[in-house]
């Protein structure tokens, strides 16, 4: 089951959607993270016409102890002028992907934290990724 | 979300945290709101340059050596600590153990929290024979070249084959004594001294920890 939750486009027409889902989704070749643990946000860009996926990954960790959050959850996608794609959510995972320039490595919310990444414009790299939150 | 042409990005939403992060001359450092969540904004300019953090964990042992009457076993405490994030469940088991030597670890294995968590290792010695094998080696090929040298002496006197029988089986005598007066050191069997490597393994990688084992 997946849901979607925000939609982007691009000044060449390509749709970048986020959500969540539950496994199952189609990924392509090389995009950042091809195997979903559970419950996950994902990024998916598709051609202007709608008939290819440009990339689709995953994106998250696994989340056990969340009595308020399956999983991650993408909310809000954004892009910058170079392709970029901006995405916010929702983490319970312990082991959500962040990255070294992160201001905030690690889970501190009791049931999740936001979250905001930044996948390259062929959804093969992550540039940013942090946890936001305090403890509540 | 919103970005502007400068890399910022602008993040808006819902926090229940009271230690929710805030610059300095923000409109509103504290959240007052008691159960409901109070909204923040938050601006982020996404630096350049960053790796993606691998989800790792490190193992390390409080022993470097252990020394273990043979017998008897000993206790090591084994400390995992996750890295990144590392959220995999760990399987402990041990390596280059000899046989006769056994390992167990209590928890067996951990989903690591944000923090070290240990596991107790006990080694067990009480398979563990004498190394009475050392000596049998050398006593056998003593026994060999015996053996040897009487079929070399077939042709020759009876009386030197006697003599060749007697230092044969006087070779095996020396063996069957277990070479109790040949190990030095008080008489007792030579120290067994082993590497004993703990293993961690988890869905994506294998981490190894080890220190070294005297079996007196």
């Amino acid at each position: 089951m997946s849901q979607a939750q925000a939609v982007a486009v691009d000044s060449t027409g390509n749709a970048y959607v986020t959500g969540w889902t539950t496994g199952g989704n189609i990924t392509t070749q090389g995009a950042f993270q091809t195997v979903s643990p559970g419950h996950d946000a994902y990024v998916v860009k598709v051609s202007p016409s709608g008939s290819a996926l440009v990339y689709s990954t995953y994106l998250g960790g696994t989340c056990l102890d969340s009595p308020e959050l399956a999983g991650d959850e993408g909310r809000s996608i954004a892009l910058d002028a170079s392709g970029n794609a901006y995405i916010a959510g929702q983490a319970c995972s312990k082991d959500f992907p962040s990255t070294t320039n992160a201001i905030q490595t690690t889970l501190t919310g009791t049931f999740f934290n936001a979250f905001l990444s930044v996948l390259n414009s062929s959804g093969t790299d992550m540039l940013f990724s942090t946890y936001i939150g305090g403890s509540g | 979300m919103g970005l502007d042409g400068a890399g910022n990005a602008y993040i808006a939403g819902l926090t229940h945290a009271k230690d929710f992060p805030t610059t300095t001359g923000a409109l509103q450092l504290a959240n007052n709101a008691s159960d409901q969540g109070t909204g923040f904004v938050s601006k982020f300019a996404i630096p350049q340059g960053g790796k993606l953090l691998v989800h790792d964990f490190g193992l390390s042992s409080n022993l470097s050596s252990a020394a273990i009457p043979r017998g008897q076993s000993a206790s090591a405490t084994i400390t995992l600590t996750p890295m990144n994030g590392f959220y995999e469940l760990v399987s402990f088991s041990c390596s280059g153990l000899p046989n006769g030597a056994s390992c167990d670890f209590s928890p067996i294995s951990i989903v690591p929290g944000t923090t070290t968590s240990t596991t107790t290792l006990t080694l067990t010695t009480s398979g563990l024979t004498s190394n009475k094998e050392d000596r049998i080696l050398p006593g056998t090929i003593l026994a060999l070249a015996g053996l040897v040298g009487l079929l070399g002496l077939q042709k020759r006197a009876r009386a030197t084959c006697v003599i060749a029988v007697a230092l044969f089986l006087g070779v095996l005598v020396l063996n069957g004594c277990g070479g109790g007066g040949s190990s030095g050191g008080g008489g007792g069997p030579k120290p067994t001294t082993f590497t004993a490597t703990i293993v961690g393994t988890s869905q994506t990688t294998t981490h190894t920890t080890s220190f070294t084992v005297t079996v007196n």
